[in-house]
């Protein structure tokens, strides 16, 4: 029979084919090797060189941008909800090194975790400055249903995100995130490591198409049915940094959490450690005026012509900005205007 | 993206669209390609293979009629005719499909309308409607195993199931579609 099967699908036409396989999920990954090998060829073939690539990829965001991904089923249940305040600081600081405690009062004590029988689901931390929110999100099995589920979900290396996100702003409308980035996605850093899945993830502020963050009075966060929402709470201050010369880099900001500038949109002959995805070259001016190398630092950037907005975060840790004057783009140094 | 928006992507900036039509449905083009080419070609042939579906495709974006399916069928379909071209090419068996690749799209769409093939048509689409009638997860582990050539593991993988639990289910489903379509003929060949 299975033969049969076999030869019957070999012989479809196009409009069997579609009929046959339209409800299946066309996602089906294979090895990246493999992958990464088949696109060189198949670029190369049609012309398109891996500095395009490079740019395509980056103007989608492409680097841990996910759409918003399918949470697991669960049942809504309004009742058990529980306020953290503490657990905020303990999530946060499962996941960020630097100046964690100086910024507790400055966090939003109104978060929540809420859960059926199954699971339970939680914003453990959350970072926000001018150009982008970073949250750390969990989610937990609770019952012997539950925690199946997500060993199972574990094993295959999937991750478990929200099903939708929203941004209330200040002046009462409402915009949907389409896409956030995930910067660690990692089950060793926290506790019930066999069991949870924890991840922080940042949106920027293109993604909703407001100025700043400030616009947002709070996010929405929906996972099958259960919600949680998040206040939106400045995690100190984003300076805006002057440059020392002339130059086409503008818009330069400094906060604990990353910085951001618009900068000339750079065409690259390859990733180096020296360069960011964007084609920048980026050091921190630390107060003695020595020059310090970017560490783990993630970025997104948007387009806007030939210009490009970058958002970088400091890779999870928290710095302290006494310690640094500013920052050099391209050999350019741009300072604090204050200390 | 839906269809719509990366077919017009690849219409008006086919390099991002090309990109975007590579990492949505290569994993889809190389499954398929394995399932027929695994047995006969090396590792790189396969890869090479993959990227010429996707070459192939995009020599064909005007041709490419949403109504009549979805990328991801036009990319299935002209994966699975090229593959078994290529393998009765490589075992030097007699070829089923004589066509050129510049032809494929037009046999994709057009069939002589013979009482044969009238039959034949029938019978396909028996079985399909046969196969979603199983209902999920069935239908799906049937479609993933027998079209794409996809692994119980894997399959376990895409829908949550272990692998033995996939496997199991598989059998059952068989013997469903046996039952279901006990006595049809197909193409001269019966269901038993």
């Amino acid at each position: 029979m299975s033969k049969e099967i076999i030869d019957t699908f070999d012989d479809l036409t196009l409009e069997e084919t579609n009929k046959l396989t339209e409800d299946i999920d066309t996602i089906i990954t294979i090895d990246e090797e493999t992958k990464e090998r088949i696109k060189e060829r198949a670029f190369e073939e049609v012309g398109i060189s891996n500095q395009k690539v490079a740019r395509i990829h980056k103007r989608k965001g492409y680097k841990m941008w996910v759409k918003v991904a399918a949470c697991i089923a669960s049942v809504f249940v309004i009742g058990s909800v529980t306020v953290y305040a503490s657990g905020m600081l303990e999530g946060l600081s499962d996941y960020f090194t630097g100046e964690v405690a100086d910024y507790k009062d400055k966090i939003s004590d109104t978060i929540q975790t809420a859960s059926n029988k199954d699971y339970e689901i939680a914003i453990k931390g959350a970072l926000l400055d001018e150009n982008q929110f970073q949250f750390v999100f969990m989610v937990e099995g609770k019952s012997k249903k539950g925690k199946k589920i997500v060993s199972e979900v574990l094993a295959t290396g999937n991750m478990f995100s929200p099903d939708e996100v929203y941004a209330t702003l200040k002046d009462h409308s409402k915009k949907k995130v389409e896409h956030y980035s995930i910067s660690r996605w990692s089950n060793d850093q926290v506790q019930n490591a066999d069991n949870d899945r924890s991840g922080v993830a940042k949106i920027i502020t293109d993604e909703l198409g407001i100025d700043s963050m400030a616009e947002v009075e709070y996010f929405e966060f929906y996972c099958k049915g259960i919600k949680l929402t998040v206040d939106a709470v400045m995690t100190g201050e984003t300076i805006s940094l002057k440059a020392e010369k002339k130059t086409e880099i503008k818009d330069v900001e400094l906060s604990p959490i990353g910085f951001s500038f618009i900068g000339k949109d750079i065409e690259i002959d390859e990733a180096t450690e020296d360069v960011l995805l964007t084609g920048h070259k980026i050091r921190y001016i630390k107060k003695d005026g020595t020059l310090e190398e970017p560490q783990n630092e993630s970025y997104d950037s948007w387009d806007m012509g030939d210009m490009v907005h970058v958002v970088a975060d400091f890779g999870m840790v928290i710095q302290d900005l006494d310690e640094y004057k500013g920052i050099q783009i391209d050999g350019v140094n741009f300072y604090k205007t204050k200390n | 993206m839906t269809d719509q928006e990366l077919l017009k992507l690849l219409h008006e900036d086919f390099e991002a669209g090309y990109v975007e039509l590579m990492d949505t449905y290569i994993g889809l083009v190389y499954v398929i390609a394995r399932s027929k080419l695994s047995s006969i070609c090396s590792e790189q042939v396969m890869e090479e293979f993959v990227s010429d579906v996707f070459y192939m495709f995009s020599r064909q974006i005007e041709d490419i009629d949403l109504q009549k399916g979805t990328i991801k069928a036009y990319l299935s379909i002209i994966a699975k005719r090229k593959a078994i071209r290529t393998y009765y090419q490589q075992t030097k068996k007699q070829a089923v499909y004589s066509i050129e690749d510049k032809d494929i799209t037009i046999a994709l769409v057009s069939k002589e309308n013979t009482e044969q093939t009238i039959l034949e048509k029938e019978r396909r689409e028996e079985l399909i409607q046969a196969i979603h009638n199983l209902g999920h997860p069935d239908s799906e582990i049937i479609i993933r195993k027998y079209y794409y050539g996809q692994t119980a593991t894997e399959i376990g993988e895409q829908i949550h199931m272990r692998p033995k639990s996939v496997a199991k289910r598989s059998e059952r489903a068989l013997m469903k579609l046996r039952k279901k379509l006990e006595s049809v003929k197909l193409g001269g060949l019966l269901y038993e």
